[in-house]
């Protein structure tokens, strides 16, 4: 039996697990870019009603001591944040006729 | 005390009488000579601040920066006495580089071609085969210093091993304003990003200190927290601007959070980009006038180190010369230490907008440089509202006519 891939309680979003809950900011936005206005808005529509009980999930451990499906449910809501500016602000995967995303050099691996 | 008519009346620009208000060369942003006059004239002669003092926390922490404005490779250490010092990263042999980059913690640095050895002090403690050389004095050849001083946390350099200022005397007004505000609020580095773009310094700070340009470049991100009906054109409360320092007070208002943002600012701590509302102590030197509906103050630490504050967080800028059409920026978000991993997913709100928010920026300068090299126009044309764009003109011609 292979391992739960997300907490108990979050089945409903392991269909997003293997695209989305990437361990790093770098990861999370080339994702990003990477996808479809579709499939960026069908995570969002998902995953925004289930934010408040995935941090509710995840504040009972530190960032240290996290077990893996935990931490991939975290990196989902990682993911959620990085890509809500998608929907909120854009209304398209990247900013239009923007400054070259693979041109900023990200310093630290959150 | 706010009223309903926000803006500031009066002109920033004529405060100032001697900054004039006619249009100014562009030749200065294209011009490789007048490059090299800001080399000698500005960077070799200014403190430059090249970190933190978290960034060496304990004795023997060290990191190099290589700056091609100087020409050099700075390296930064904590000594075994605590003290932190800059060398110039070069063995006093044949001028080997000795850490090739990176960052760490040694008790001494040990160049890799000949095996010369400096303790963190910077002398020279240890020469394979000495005795195959003539007369030579290891206590006169340490790495060579630069002068170094720390000011609020902030490590700053100067080139010159006897600065005529020292950094206090350098920061002038701005040395007393800001009275330990860094080292309260237990905030740390948890954004940073590096650039390298094809235009000139003063280009690239230009975009990022005034707000003119907020509800054009921002239209669609975060222009609305910096313009309303009564302020549309986002109009800064004030600038203050000194013999080579400049900072600028800019227009906030909040505005309905996204769905996103309330998340966030419910998860952790509300921060960039809500307004800074004054309910943290503040010191002098940040909204001086105590405005309520304020963003941020930037400031600007000739030449090239830009500090915002707001209400909870600071954010750094620190721009890097490399040619006259070349230059490479840091970006530092400083906010509060998350506690829980809720906390950290609020600040990855905070830290991907802010990111793209400064693509924003960035994507005027390449544009803007390229097509100043034709010679088609000849000078540029600065509002009130770009005051701080013309003081940083000045202040560099000043600085290589020897006037400072």
């Amino acid at each position: 039996m292979a391992e739960a891939q997300l907490p108990a309680g979050f089945e409903d979003l392991h269909r997003f697990a293997a695209k989305w809950a990437l361990p790093t900011e770098r990861q999370r936005n080339a994702e990003r870019l990477a996808s479809s206005m579709e499939e960026i808005r069908e995570f969002y529509d998902v995953m925004a009603p289930r934010m408040d009980a995935a941090v509710e999930h995840v504040n009972q451990f530190t960032m240290d001591a996290m077990p893996a499906p935990s931490r991939r449910l975290f990196d989902l809501a990682m993911a959620f944040m990085e890509i809500s500016h998608a929907v909120e602000v854009w209304g398209s995967p990247d900013i239009d006729d923007a400054f070259p995303a693979d041109r900023l050099e990200f310093v630290l691996n959150y | 005390m706010d009223t309903n008519m926000t803006m500031p009346t009066g002109a920033m620009t004529l405060h100032y009488p001697d900054l004039g208000t006619e249009p100014l060369p562009i030749s200065v942003n294209v011009d490789p000579a007048y490059f090299e006059l800001e080399r000698e004239h500005v960077f070799r002669k200014s403190w430059l601040n090249v970190g933190r003092e978290e960034d060496v926390p304990n004795p023997g922490d060290y990191f190099v920066k290589h700056l091609e404005i100087l020409e050099t490779t700075v390296l930064v250490v904590r000594g075994q006495d605590g003290v932190i010092r800059a060398f110039h990263d070069q063995c006093k042999h044949r001028g080997n580089k000795i850490i090739r980059k990176g960052s760490g913690n040694c008790k001494f640095f040990s160049c890799g071609f000949h095996g010369w050895t400096y303790d963190t002090a910077g002398k020279l403690v240890n020469v394979p085969d000495e005795d195959q050389f003539f007369g030579l004095d290891k206590s006169k050849i340490g790495l060579t210093p630069l002068a170094t001083d720390t000011w609020e946390g902030f490590i700053f350099v100067n080139d010159q091993p006897n600065p005529p200022e020292s950094l206090r005397e350098w920061l002038g007004e701005l040395a007393d304003q800001f009275q330990g505000w860094f080292s309260a609020g237990d905030r740390t580095l948890m954004a940073s990003y590096m650039v390298d773009v094809k235009c000139n310094w003063k280009v690239f700070i230009d975009a990022f200190v005034e707000a003119y340009h907020a509800p054009y470049i921002h239209g669609r991100s975060v222009g609305d927290a910096f313009t309303s009906p009564e302020n549309p054109l986002a109009h800064l409360w004030s600038a203050r601007l000194y013999k080579r320092h400049r900072s600028i007070s800019v227009w906030g208002t909040e505005r309905p959070p996204s769905r996103a943002e309330e998340m966030a600012f419910r998860f952790g701590k509300k921060v960039w980009p809500a307004p800074g509302t004054v309910n943290e102590p503040l010191p002098p030197g940040i909204n001086p006038n105590r405005h309520e509906k304020w963003a941020f103050d930037i400031n600007l630490f000739f030449p090239n180190f830009q500090l915002g504050i707001a209400n909870g967080y600071y954010l750094i800028y620190n721009y890097w010369p490399v040619a006259v059409d070349r230059t490479k920026m840091e970006i530092k978000l400083y906010m509060y230490k998350p506690e829980t991993p809720g906390q950290f997913i609020s600040q990855e709100y905070v830290r991907t907008l802010m990111r793209d928010v400064i693509r924003e920026d960035l994507n005027t300068m390449e544009s803007t440089q390229a097509t100043l090299r034709s010679g088609a126009m000849t000078h540029m044309y600065l509002s009130d509202q770009e005051v701080a764009v013309r003081h940083g003109y000045k202040v560099v011609q000043r600085a290589i006519e020897g006037l400072l």
